[in-house]
């Protein structure tokens, strides 16, 4: 079996994966394993955890592909597969930790050995989002997706992403430049 | 390249590239296993419920032959048998019927 050239249609990659073909099945997941990580990070906020979560989601996708009854629209359905995983860990995660430690890493004195200091400013930053601004800054900042892509995976218009993005952005420069300030 | 843009480079997982690369292939390799494993369970799963169908309307069928026996009325040699030995004579209507179920059985 040939590999799968990196710049094949979406349709045509998922269709050869589900004939069994390695090739295209890594295509797929080297297309879309780092915006699926990008989904995961912002609903859960922890990269260890949305890590796992991108990996699990991205078996569970392949192993199901058959279910995806759109191959063309392959990954707004593959995003609504992490949406729900990290919501779900995120909720496991609630009831199972301490207040203290719940819900995200920003705070050191919790997960002081994980995270660099600039990772961890962002991810304190990035807290005061809410999970839709999250995933378009991220998408959008980090995995270069176009308004167009990011509209499509989230049911959203683009102005409405762009809106998104705006605000995201402004509550992401005022919250860093805070903790400059302060840390200066 | 957009002005604008916040740089998130610290939480980008594939900032090591060759770890991130042992990640797309195990996670591909993992995840072909996976559907492997489920499509040959899927059609175990189907063939078990086909088996056991077939093997049913087989037994249906077997009994039935078994069961069946030529009555009288089905049989139009019986029927000439019975009226040759009572000595009746029979309607022309039920000479037609019996002759007609033969012919119709043919």
């Amino acid at each position: 079996m040939s590999a799968a050239p990196p710049d094949l249609p979406v349709a045509m990659l998922v269709a050869r994966a589900r004939r069994g073909d390695a090739e295209a099945a890594e295509a797929l997941v080297r297309r879309h394993l780092r915006a699926v990580y990008s989904v995961a990070l912002a609903i859960v906020r922890r990269p260890a955890d949305a890590e796992d979560l991108a990996q699990d989601s991205m078996i569970a996708a392949l192993e199901k592909l058959d279910s995806c009854r759109q191959p063309e629209r392959f990954s707004a359905w593959l995003l609504q597969i992490v949406r729900n995983r990290a919501r779900n860990a995120l909720n496991v995660r609630r009831l199972r930790e301490p207040a203290d430690c719940d819900d995200t890493l920003p705070d050191p004195s919790c997960h002081a050995d994980a995270l660099d200091l600039s990772r961890a400013q962002l991810l304190r930053a990035l807290e005061g989002l809410t999970p839709t601004q999250r995933e378009v800054v991220l998408l959008h900042d980090l995995e270069q997706w176009t308004h167009a892509e990011i509209a499509n995976s989230l049911e959203i218009s683009e102005v409405n992403s762009r809106q998104h993005l705006f605000q995201a952005r402004r509550a992401l420069r005022e919250r860093l430049d805070t903790e400059d300030s302060h840390g200066s | 390249m957009d002005p604008d843009r916040v740089d998130l480079s610290a939480l980008d997982p594939s900032r090591d590239p060759a770890r991130w690369e042992a990640m797309v292939r195990r996670t591909a390799a993992r995840g072909l296993a996976r559907r492997r494993a489920s499509v040959a369970s899927q059609i175990a799963a189907w063939s078990r419920p086909a088996l056991a169908l077939a093997a049913g309307v087989a037994l249906v069928v077997w009994t039935g032959t078994l069961a069946y026996t030529p009555t009288a009325e089905s049989d139009p040699a019986g029927k000439l048998l019975e009226w040759a030995s009572t000595d009746s004579s029979p309607a022309t209507s039920e000479i037609l019927e019996t002759l007609g179920s033969r012919h119709a059985a043919r």
